[in-house]
């Protein structure tokens, strides 16, 4: 089973060694070399797969003299993400390879070194490795984000690397906390935490690190502006994967089910059920299909953080609240994935006969993750309800406001559906590989993975999968139909203000907060960069000090030297003579 | 075995009346004679150190009537400097006759060698006088051989050297009054046993005695002949006179001040001194530092060493004769270890710096500082040796200087005469900062037009080399020099 | 515990002097075209002393220790020794020095005065390698002031005015540090005799401690403040930036493995070895040093990143990587003090790296700045790898060997109660972070342009992108630091030998 550890890795890493070398020599015998590596790359998220479903099976991997000794595992927890992220990035890989993509080798490096982290991250089972993996998923994130090169793409992936260093160093501090504090194992690290002396400063660091990833408020800002820069592949592991390794971060290292942190626990519901409910004007009020759907994607992470925050602050219900997240996470990874990368395709076949296939999948995907019936959705939000049963928010029950998500969901997916139908489209085209992996993920995807999920996970806690009421899981989709609809009649008559009528992501940027933000972060930069020139200032004033010292000495020198030349003077010198033989004989006379 | 001490003194000086007779085979006979004296030297030295202090009463008569030779570890170890250095810079001299001067350099060379290793090995005081003339004159005469412009600093070291030997000598006669004899180590033990009553006489005759030495030394503010008279010579002479002849002058102060006035001795005199030192340090560097030519610099440098070797006065003095507690004994022996070591460190690096400064300006023909661009790259060993003879002066480790450094550093602390300190530490630095303005000065901007170089033999730059890598490497191995500077001290506290 | 298996192994740490000693002496003689005759004896010698190290690690490593000794002062001796440390610091060095080397036979080709660079060159590694088998405080001076007169030519090797003011300026700088350390070890000795360094601090200086609480403490400041010079602590670190004029591998050298390196390794050796981390914290000169090596941090890298010459960046970026060590043996705690260790190598890697690559870069395409960087990526791949590797590890990325010694400061940091340094050193993460990922970013991101800033200039590589004798030290320089971090906890690895120096020093073996 070690060959199978060994392969699920080593197979993308050597693809992308492989990729680089042939890079270096760019003439057209590398360059086929460099097209057949690219086509063949997709196959290595295979293994990762094989890992998936032999789970536990494939057993615990030490390997002491890695890093700082590393240990690998397929748990509960990262089992059904792990298959979500070999299934999703392998469709990524696909399109990426067959489409004609623009320098697709960088692409194809940069997809697969973040699937090494991001499974990584899943399979890591000490805190060394999870940290090394998030990196090495967040940094290639990066040349996700960028790879376009247009400018709007460089400015996202500046903010967004701006933000990932930032996690990255809050996660670093998080995790040297909590190693130091016993928890160097992730299995320990709850316990650890909790024991620890400064829980709440490891609570607090953690969140704002893994925040960063999950798309927590006010921490959110890279998602809009990254998700519409990257390639569609891109934007899909993004969205379907990335962000979720911010849940899992919290899942592994927060003190769940072991000790209360009602005030942290409190504030990270507020923030998330902020970011659920406020990412729907904002994403309702943008122009572009995939900003709409990163807002919707911040919303969903809302919900998700809100179910963490409740197992943060109640720790009786910890358990079904992780359950509840993985399987959202799982569930959410797969359709927003769906949904991504299906904008590429609907544009490409938008007027031949496979468009009603893609309306329909693109449907049940958004419909999955409005979480209507018989939907992977609605089970996971069976189970958060759950979950969250008797918590409780400032008196609000929070089981009455999770449906609403929903219902928040389902406009902006409307808003979305809105504006993929209104863009462009091209001209029919044949059936290809992206198309047929795309299905895959979608058939596969939703319909099996959420039983497959369901059965790895220990279920005592996660009610049956009996088919929940009807109503229960409609009426928050119907609202948001409704509500949608009357939108769409006041808009279409002109009843309503037209930044509210025709949205088109000017009233309110994308990234929204960003430019606040970014003001604020320049201001700082400036304030720095002046307090650096008054610092050079005092220097270069210290030094002119010191030179003038230095001038006033070498003025002694030169009273110096106007002494020896009196001293060179015969009658000066015999006066100097004397005078000295008088001191001597007062020295040696006067005891 | 004995013998070789009175050899020691007649063997330059037979050399010297061949070369004066032979003047066209002076450099032969000048190697000869070296290359022999230096194996008695180092002979006589090592006897030193494995038996103790060597006496010779030529003759057989003995004190106070005869001639006595004496020679105890620090005679040996300047004989050994003496003959160490005397080689180097005869193969130096032998090299160029602008270095040099003319055929006279030979006889008078040799001669004042033979003066300085009279000094050494004298026993008594009025002998001492004799070697001490015959080095004054034969320096003077050598510092005039450097042409028509050395004529007015040669006739001032003559004044200086005549004044210093009479009042030296007018001290020999007041010490004669007091004690009665002559011989170094009667007068003391004489003088010793009176000084429950120290006579204004015996104050007196040690004041003019360290006058009469202090100006030969060129003790500040007494130096101002000597950088005029060993910047006019030859840069051979420049070389014998700051590396030898200053020192023979130290000597017989250091012998005059601890040996035959051990008792008498006032702290508040060795204090003067020390801070006259001091003074010297500070004053050397300074001007040093001001000087547009080389061998300026290196001569102010001299002066600047020389006060540190002061410095023996206020360490060792308190720690002399029986009464003295273990601590007073053990930093005077740190204390003289120290300056005498750095004494011999100073003869080594300074002869080698004179020698280099002399390649270079032989080669460039001229010593001002502007004229010297390039040396570094095409007389890479002449830099190098000027660099390395800094380093040793500047007593960075490991270099003997830094020995000689060391051992006063602990000689300060342990007699709690921590005022010092600053002077042995931030004199190093004035050390190495001219020494940097020199190295500075050769380094080859990139796009400079060069003149060509006037050619100087190798074996002129290997021997200034030698001096300069003996300097160094004596620091990694320096436990015998020191020990052998112990043997016979006049100070206790050694191991 | 001497190896005893064969009486001339005590002559070993002379051996390993001698391998660059001889090397260097004698390619003073040489003139400038005996190229040949000049590259074989530079390479056989520090191939000679990377084998001599190799051969030594295993007997070394397990406990053993090699001296040799020879009467110097009165009552003092020269020691040489070969233990666990000086391991440490010999293998970093001779390594480097082999990389180095090799680097700098590249980058000369040609250039006037390359006997007189290589004699010094040399010299300066045989500095190194005494100050890392200095078995007491005096032969320790000895080799740290040779170390200042053998680097000075180096750094004025260009003989332009700004090399001469720099070489000046170093002069000055470390010059009065080494008198301020010649005046701490001079007292020292004055008040407890001669001190061996012992694992764990020598009995004389306990004892001192408890009977001169205030001598002790005053000489600790004196012997830190001499270090701190070479160690570029604030406020004396201003020599270090203008250092730069020197050419790439001396700067390479110097950031890495010599001077720098010298002054923290001395702290080491003083902390650790002299006083002993418990008889120095009960003295209570343990936390003001941390505190300041603390401020070095922040302070050097805020200033990074303001520096447009890239060399000038990486000189302040060295500023605050060094202090990293003097935290770490500032804090007391084997972890902390693993981590401060680890770091004298993990550093000496990361930033050799980034220097030979700054060389690469000045040399091939002419670029000395970091806004001249556009696309280099693209034009020199394998040399912007390197350079990315190295810049990853200083951020504190895994699995490059910075975030080993991160991870070790900053566990020992809250080991030893002292949770402000996660702080400090999570800042420095991020500032490093500003100042090296545009860098990276331009490297890497940004197009060239019409007319990059190296047009038309030639090279004279053929099917690499850079000579290979440039080339193969900076690759293989990132290698190692990149497996110095992968295989941390590999047998003999660099975090295996700190940590044991660490655990003796705290046991007192």
């Amino acid at each position: 089973m070690s060959t199978l550890w060994a392969v699920s890795f080593l197979t993308p890493v050597a693809t992308v060694f492989a990729l680089g070398l042939v890079g270096l020599a760019p003439d057209p015998a590398t360059e086929r070399w460099r097209r057949r590596l690219v086509l063949l790359a997709p196959a290595t998220v295979l293994p990762a797969l094989a890992l998936a479903f032999a789970g536990p099976a494939a057993g615990a991997v030490q390997i002491p003299w890695l890093l700082l000794g590393t240990m690998l595992e397929v748990d509960p927890v990262g089992r059904p993400l792990l298959l979500v992220a070999a299934i999703l990035y392998g469709v990524a890989a696909v399109a990426v390879a067959t489409v004609g993509t623009a320098r697709a080798p960088a692409l194809m490096s940069f997809l697969l070194v973040s699937f090494v982290g991001n499974i990584g991250l899943l399979v890591a089972a000490d805190a060394v490795t999870f940290y090394l993996a998030f990196a090495v998923m967040s940094f290639a994130g990066f040349g996700l984000v960028v790879h376009e090169r247009t400018d709007f793409a460089r400015r996202a992936g500046r903010i967004y690397l701006v933000l990932a260093v930032i996690s990255e160093t809050f996660i670093l501090g998080g995790l040297i906390l909590v190693a130091a504090a016993g928890g160097r194992v992730l299995a320990d690290a709850p316990a650890a935490v909790a024991a620890s002396e400064s829980t709440g400063l490891i609570v607090a660091v953690l969140l704002v690190g893994f925040g960063v990833k999950a798309g927590t408020v006010p921490l959110h800002v890279w998602l809009p502006l990254a998700h519409p820069a990257a390639p569609p592949a891109a934007s899909a592991v993004l969205s379907g994967c990335m962000i979720k390794a911010g849940i899992v971060g919290w899942i592994r290292f927060l003190p769940l089910g072991e000790e209360a942190q009602p005030g942290w626990g409190l504030l990270l519901v507020v923030l998330a059920l902020l970011g659920a409910f406020l990412a729907v004007p904002a994403g309702v009020l943008q122009g572009d299909a995939k900003v709409a759907l990163a807002y919707s994607s911040i919303s969903q992470m809302g919900f998700l953080a809100a179910l963490v925050g409740v197992a943060l602050a109640a720790p009786e219900l910890a358990d079904a609240a992780i359950v509840a997240a993985v399987l959202y996470a799982a569930h959410h990874g797969l359709a927003k994935g769906a949904l991504f990368l299906g904008i590429p395709l609907w544009r490409r076949y938008g007027s031949g006969v496979i468009r009603w296939w893609i309306v329909g999948a693109l449907l049940g995907a958004a419909l999955a993750v409005a979480g209507a019936p018989f939907s992977s959705g609605s089970v996971a939000k069976y189970a958060a309800k759950g979950a969250v049963g008797e918590a409780s928010l400032l008196g609000v029950d929070l089981v009455s406001l999770l449906p609403l998500v929903a219902t928040g969901s389902t406009i902006l997916l409307a808003r979305f559906a809105f504006l993929l139908l209104s863009g462009p489209r091209q001209q029919p085209h044949r059936v290809d590989a992206p198309l047929v992996s795309w299905s895959v993920l979608v058939v596969a995807g939703i319909s099996l993975t959420w039983i497959l999920a369901g059965e790895w996970f220990p279920v005592t806690t996660v009610p049956d999968l009996e088919p929940v009421t009807l109503w229960d899981a409609s009426w928050p989709i119907l609202l948001g139909v409704a509500i949608s609809a009357v939108a769409w009649w006041l808009s279409h008559h002109e009843r309503l203000p037209g930044w509210a009528a025709h949205p088109d992501g000017r009233f309110l940027p994308p990234g929204d907060l960003v430019v606040p933000e970014e003001a604020l972060i320049l201001r700082v930069r400036w304030a720095l960069e002046r307090g650096a020139a008054r610092g050079f200032a005092v220097r270069s004033a210290l030094i002119d000090i010191l030179a003038a010292g230095v001038r006033r000495l070498g003025a002694t020198g030169s009273v110096l030297r106007g002494a020896e030349q009196q001293l060179r003077v015969w009658e000066v010198s015999g006066v100097v003579t004397l005078g000295l033989l008088l001191v001597l004989l007062g020295a040696g006379v006067v005891r | 075995m004995n013998d070789t001490l009175g050899a020691l003194v007649l063997l330059p000086l037979g050399g010297a009346v061949l070369a004066a007779l032979l003047p066209r085979h002076g450099p032969w006979v000048g190697i000869v004679t070296a290359a022999a004296t230096l194996a008695l030297a180092l002979t006589t030295a090592a006897a030193v150190y494995r038996s103790g202090p060597r006496h010779l009463e030529l003759a057989g008569w003995g004190a106070p009537l005869g001639i006595d030779l004496r020679a105890d570890g620090l005679s040996a170890a300047m004989l050994a400097l003496t003959a160490v250095v005397g080689v180097a810079t005869t193969v130096y001299a032998t090299g160029s006759d602008a270095a040099s001067g003319r055929p006279l350099f030979w006889p008078l060379w040799l001669a004042l060698w033979s003066g300085l290793n009279a000094v050494y090995v004298s026993g008594d005081l009025f002998n001492t006088y004799v070697a001490l003339e015959l080095v004054g004159l034969s320096a003077v005469a050598l510092v005039a051989l450097g042409g028509r412009d050395a004529y007015p600093p040669a006739l001032r070291y003559l004044f200086v050297a005549v004044l210093g030997s009479l009042a030296y000598l007018l001290g020999v006669a007041l010490v004669y009054a007091e004690a009665g004899t002559l011989d170094i180590v009667e007068a003391g033990e004489r003088l010793d046993g009176a000084t429950t009553a120290v006579t204004a006489l015996t104050a007196t005759a040690l004041a003019v005695m360290a006058l009469g030495l202090a100006l030969k030394t060129a003790l500040f503010p007494l130096h101002a002949w000597l950088p005029q008279a060993h910047a006019a010579a030859p840069s051979a002479v420049s070389a014998i006179l700051s590396a030898l002849v200053v020192k023979a002058s130290l000597f017989v102060l250091v012998r005059v001040w601890f040996v035959v006035f051990g008792g008498a001795a006032t702290p508040g005199a060795a204090q003067l001194l020390g801070i006259l030192g001091t003074v010297a340090v500070v004053w050397g560097a300074v001007l040093a530092l001001r000087q547009p030519r080389l061998k300026p610099i290196v001569a102010y440098s001299t002066v600047a060493q020389v006060g540190y070797l002061f410095l023996l006065f206020p360490l060792a003095t308190p720690g002399l004769g029986e009464a003295a507690g273990t601590t007073a004994a053990q930093a005077a022996y740190a204390g003289w270890t120290g300056a005498l070591g750095l004494a011999l460190a100073h003869g080594l690096a300074k002869a080698a710096m004179f020698m280099a400064a002399g390649t270079l300006a032989l080669a460039h023909g001229s010593d001002r500082l502007t004229d010297l661009r390039g040396a570094a790259t095409r007389m890479p060993m002449s830099t190098l040796t000027f660099g390395l003879a800094g380093a040793s002066l500047a007593g960075l480790p490991p270099t003997f200087g830094f020995v000689g450094k060391w051992q006063l550093l602990q000689a300060s602390l342990i007699s709690g005469q921590w005022w010092w300190l600053p002077v042995l530490l931030v004199g190093g630095l004035l050390t190495a900062a001219y020494t940097v303005r020199v190295l500075g000065a050769t380094v080859n901007p990139p796009d400079a037009e060069l003149a060509p170089l006037a050619p100087v033999p190798r074996r002129m730059e290997w021997a200034a080399l030698s001096m300069a890598a003996l300097a160094v490497m004596l620091g990694v191995s320096s436990s015998g020099l020191l020990g052998l500077l112990g043997v016979g001290a006049p100070v206790g506290g050694g191991p | 515990m001497n190896l005893t298996d064969l009486p001339g192994l005590n002559y070993v740490p002379v051996l390993l002097l001698m391998t660059s000693l001889v090397p260097g002496v004698l390619i003073f003689f040489l003139r400038d075209e005996q190229v040949r005759l000049r590259t074989v004896l530079n390479v056989s010698g520090a191939v000679a002393k990377v084998g001599l190290v190799v051969v030594l690690v295993p007997p070394i490593v397990a406990g053993r220790s090699l001296e040799w000794r020879s009467p110097f002062l009165p009552g003092i001796d020269l020691v040489l020794r070969v233990e666990q440390l000086s391991l440490l610091f010999l293998g970093l060095s001779a390594l480097l020095w082999l990389a180095t080397t090799v680097y700098a036979i590249g980058y000369l080709e040609g250039s006037p005065g390359r006997s007189r660079f290589f004699g010094f060159f040399s010299l300066c590694v045989t500095a190194t390698v005494g100050i890392a088998l200095a078995g007491n405080l005096v032969t320790f001076v000895i080799f740290y002031e040779f170390l200042t007169l053998a680097t000075f030519p180096l750094v004025a090797h260009r003989g332009t005015p700004q090399a001469i003011a720099g070489a000046r300026t170093y002069l000055v700088y470390t010059l009065s540090g080494g008198i301020v350390l010649l005046a701490g070890v001079a007292w020292l000795t004055h008040l407890v005799g001669p001190v061996e360094f012992t694992a764990g601090g020598a009995q004389q200086l306990a004892h001192l401690a408890t009977t001169e609480p205030r001598l002790a403490q005053a000489v600790f400041v004196l012997l830190i403040a001499g270090l701190a010079v070479k160690a570029a602590l604030i406020p004396v670190h201003g020599w270090l930036p203008r250092a730069m004029v020197a050419p790439a591998p001396v700067s390479a050298l110097l950031h890495a493995v010599a001077v720098v390196k010298a002054g923290v390794f001395g702290i080491v050796r003083v902390v650790h070895h002299t006083y002993g981390v418990e008889v120095a914290d009960t003295l209570g000169v343990l936390l003001p040093l941390a505190v300041l090596a603390a401020a070095t941090i922040i302070f050097g890298s805020t200033l990074a990143l303001f520096q447009d010459d890239l060399k000038r960046r990486l000189a302040y970026s060295t500023v605050s990587q060094v202090s990293y060590v003097t935290l770490g043996i500032a804090v007391v705690g084997v972890v902390s003090t693993t981590g401060g260790i680890v770091h004298l190598v993990h550093q000496g890697l990361m930033k050799i790296t980034l220097f030979f690559c700054a060389g690469l870069f000045a040399e091939t395409l002419g670029l000395h700045k970091v806004s001249e960087l556009r696309g280099v990526g693209r034009r020199m791949p394998v040399t912007a790898a390197a350079f990315t590797v190295g810049a990853l590890g200083m951020i504190g990325l895994p699995p490059v060997a910075g975030f080993v010694s991160k991870w070790q400061l900053g566990l020992g940091g809250i080991e030893a109660g002292h949770p402000w340094i996660v702080a400090v050193l999570l800042t420095s993460s991020l500032l490093n972070a500003a100042y090296f990922l545009p860098i990276v970013y331009r490297l890497w991101f940004l197009d060239p342009g019409e007319s990059p800033p190296w047009e038309g200039v030639r090279t004279t590589a053929r099917r690499l992108e850079a000579p290979p004798s440039l080339l193969l030290p900076a690759v293989a320089a990132a290698l190692f630091a990149l497996l110095a971090g992968l295989l941390a906890e590999m047998p003999y690895s660099p975090l295996e030998v700190a940590r044991k120096i660490a655990e003796r020093s705290y046991l007192g073996l």
